[in-house]
């Protein structure tokens, strides 16, 4: 089939608008459809407009700044976005499609221009771009929340670990009271009730003389409550002194100087006292809390020495883990830890028939150990010897 | 028929509760003797050496519970063996300053103590228990 | 340093003549616009060509916008190059507001410049009392409207390929990835530092030897401000060429090579 095809008449009444202008940009040819578009007569338009003429004073800047060199430098431009006016001033939105048209010597002979209505397409973008601007106002909104979240989150986990920081703390303290509690109200009972009964004794009494040994006997009890009383005292401060300052202590300078301290005692048993603090020969620890250690263990190594041979002490000291270690083993008497280990750092408690056997340096000695964050425990064997095992210090970086 | 009275013993580390007991006993005449010990080691001896010499075998014990050396758990261990040798009903009463239940709870499972008592005991106290002391012998 | 300077401002190097000839485009586009002018002075000089920060290649990571939102940044960036290149009598040509540019380095550093060449130079775009730039404020952010509608439209129209030459077909990709292609913020900064400008008071302070190119008909700076340019700086010549546009040096290329080189001599 053969289509009689009139371009003319197609060209007139096709859809877009067309039109055709000079280097200059006035307009030689349009099509009806541009005309219509536009407002215009044909007569108002062909050799009287410019391209320009239908653009608004911004379009016009675009123009001549972009729109023009891109066509000039490529020949060809495509979907560009101006606003046209029409005869009555009222603007409407189009793209356009522009391809300048060259001779043979390339010179340029004209502009072929076509203009699409995008009115209705000019309103859904209208819409998209508010919609798009919106969801990123919203989408900043909530990085924004997000990070005020992360770092209340943050806070709070921060503020969790000091609580149960705290927590513990006022466990340990709840733990130390209750103990101080048991301990006082155990040690304090007995003296006081016997100076109750001694009293009452001094009151009915008659008798001079027996006055005056009830007396003498109230003394021991009074003096023994002050004992009591005084090392309950130092173990609350020492407990409360959490700011106690370390010194830089040198194992083998506070050893000589507890040689020196019990040297009477060490002549008179005849004890072998030795050392090695080569694995870890300082540390930073409260100088009062170490020579009071050592002098205790000492003392006490040396009063339960056993009579059957010649007392061997040695002290040491050993990292293990992280953790400082401070030894003190001997050969001496021994404990029973299975009849007395529970109550062996206990206040004023003795398993030796001896005189000098008071046991409170052990209780002492625990309580600072302790405040300084470290621990204590022993190994016997009756009639073989005792080890006393004391983490200084955990965490050594 | 004039009742005999008892030997008590007291077996206690603390002397000066030793003696105020002592004299509290003495004084409102409730033994015929007492005999005290600083710890459950010399008490054993003590039996063990006596267990033929009825008179000498206290009536009544008042046994402290934490003594140094020998403390009371360990002493009725030593004393169900030395017991069977001795021919006379010894009442043992255990006592201590502790309220532990757990002490109370093992001193009421062992057949020979009589009694857990709380220390210490003054002066009306004691009274207290002699008055019933009649009633139980 | 010197890399860092060429891969900021995308510039390019060529001919083999011994004077510098350094051509600075303005708004909207990049470099490419000189294609059809430097061509003809290869033999006599050395050509310079650079993109402003935040137009064409050079890198949009070095466009701060304290820096730029004024001229000066534009103007110290030239100098710096004219430095790093130890360029000395500069003939600089500038088209639109890199005549100011121009102007401003070159009041700078007055020893550093020959000639200067200003091609639709515009001192102030917005009208005010007894001047007028042929502009309201309206009209720039019309201007602004525009810009942002037709950044989408870029990629597009810049994606296909040059007709005018085939023998060249490197040029072709060159352009399509390059060509006036802006970051739309940059590009609405560009505007309005350059739109809303106002370098009257500098013109007086030019004192070197200056030629004014001129279209006839031009939206964007007309022959009134063209005028006013020339009566402003002392030591200026006004050339008016017989064309119409902003773009003279892209549409009416050999008349504005026969206007240079008339000064150039």
């Amino acid at each position: 089939m053969i289509y009689n095809i009139d371009y003319k008449e197609l060209y007139n009444n096709f859809p877009s608008g067309y039109f055709c202008s000079l280097p200059d940009g006035t307009i030689i040819d349009s099509n009806n459809r541009f005309l219509d578009l536009t407002n215009y007569t044909r007569e108002e338009v062909i050799g009287k407009k410019k391209f320009t003429d239908f653009l608004s004073q911004g379009g016009k800047i675009y123009f001549e700044n972009v729109f023009s060199p891109a066509l000039k430098l490529k020949g060809t431009i495509e979907e560009i976005n101006f606003n046209f006016i029409k005869k009555e001033g009222v603007k409407f939105p189009v793209l356009i499609n522009s391809v300048e048209v060259k001779d043979k010597e390339g010179i340029h002979l004209f502009t072929q221009s076509a203009i699409f209505n995008i009115s209705q397409r000019k309103k859904y973008e209208h819409e998209l771009l508010i919609a798009k601007r919106k969801a990123n106002d919203l989408s900043n909104e909530l990085i924004d929340i997000n990070k005020e979240l992360l770092s209340s989150a943050e806070l709070i986990l921060k503020q969790k670990s000091q609580l149960e920081e705290f927590n513990q703390h006022l466990e340990n303290k709840n733990r130390q009271l209750s103990s101080f509690a048991h301990i006082a109200s155990h040690n304090l009972r007995a003296p006081v009730s016997n100076l109750m009964a001694l009293k009452d004794f001094y009151k009915e009494s008659i008798d001079l003389e027996d006055k005056g040994m009830l007396f003498s006997k109230v003394e021991i009890v009074i003096s023994h409550l002050n004992e009591t009383l005084s090392e309950l005292i130092e173990s609350v401060k020492i407990q409360g002194n959490k700011g106690i300052t370390h010194d830089p202590i040198i194992f083998d300078s506070v050893f000589h100087k507890t040689l020196e301290i019990l040297d009477n005692q060490i002549l008179d048993s005849k004890a072998v006292v030795t050392s090695n603090f080569s694995e870890f020969p300082n540390i930073k620890y409260p100088k009062l809390y170490m020579e009071s250690i050592m002098l205790n263990l000492l003392s006490n190594s040396i009063r339960y020495s056993s009579p059957d041979r010649i007392a061997k002490i040695h002290f040491s000291t050993e990292i293990n883990n992280n953790e400082v270690m401070f030894i003190a083993k001997d050969n001496g008497l021994g404990i029973d830890l299975q009849k007395h280990g529970h109550k062996l750092f206990g206040l004023n408690n003795t398993f030796h028939r001896h005189p000098d056997s008071k046991g409170v340096g052990l209780f002492m000695t625990k309580t600072q150990i302790e405040a300084i964050g470290g621990s204590i425990t022993v190994e016997s064997e009756v009639d073989k010897g005792t080890t006393f095992k004391i983490v200084l210090k955990k965490n050594i970086s | 028929m004039i009742r005999k009275r008892p030997l008590i013993g007291i077996i206690d580390d603390d002397e000066i509760y030793q003696f105020t007991l002592t004299r509290i006993i003495n004084h409102n005449k409730r033994a015929e003797r007492v005999i005290t010990f600083s710890d459950g080691e010399k008490a054993i001896q003590y039996l063990a050496d006596n267990k033929a010499i009825n008179e000498n075998i206290p009536d009544i014990i008042f046994l402290d519970l934490n003594m140094p050396i020998m403390d009371g758990w360990q002493f009725m261990e030593e004393y169900a063996s030395v017991k069977t040798e001795i021919k006379k009903k010894v009442n043992i009463f255990m006592w201590s300053s502790s309220v532990n239940p757990i002490d109370i709870e093992r001193a009421s499972e062992i057949s020979e103590i009589s009694d857990y008592i709380i220390k210490p005991m003054n002066l009306e106290e004691v009274k207290i228990f002699f008055e019933k002391l009649e009633t139980l012998l | 340093m010197l890399q860092r300077i060429i891969a900021r401002n995308n510039i390019t190097i060529s001919g083999t003549g011994s004077k510098s000839m350094f051509l600075v485009h303005g708004f909207g586009c990049d470099q490419n616009m000189w294609r059809f002018i430097t061509p003809q002075f290869k033999d006599d000089y050395k050509i310079i060509l650079i993109d402003l920060v935040g137009s064409g290649k050079s890198d949009e990571n070095s466009y701060d916008y304290k820096k730029y939102n004024s001229l000066e940044g534009y103007a110290d960036d030239v100098i710096e190059i004219c430095d790093v290149l130890k360029l000395e009598h500069v003939y600089f040509v500038g088209h639109s507001v890199s005549a100011m540019i121009g102007l401003l380095a070159a009041i700078k550093r007055p020893a550093l410049f020959k000639k200067l060449i200003m091609i639709g130079p515009s001192p102030r775009y917005i009208n005010c009392e007894n001047y007028f730039g042929g502009f309201s404020q309206n009209d720039i952010d019309d201007l602004m409207e525009t810009l942002d509608s037709n950044y989408l439209g870029w990629s597009s129209a810049m994606a296909s390929v040059i007709m005018d030459n085939p023998d060249r077909p490197e040029l072709a990709s060159e352009l399509e990835e390059s060509f006036c292609q802006n970051n739309p913020e940059i590009a609405r900064h560009f505007a309005r530092v350059t739109f809303l400008g106002d370098n009257r008071s500098d013109l007086k302070k030019l004192t070197t030897d200056t030629l004014i190119i001129q279209s006839k008909t031009d939206a964007i700076a007309s022959i009134k401000v063209g005028q006013f340019v020339h009566d402003n700086i002392s030591n200026s010549k006004l050339e008016v060429l017989e064309t119409t546009g902003h773009c003279p040096h892209l549409s009416a290329p050999s008349q504005t090579i026969e206007a240079m080189k008339k000064h150039l001599i």
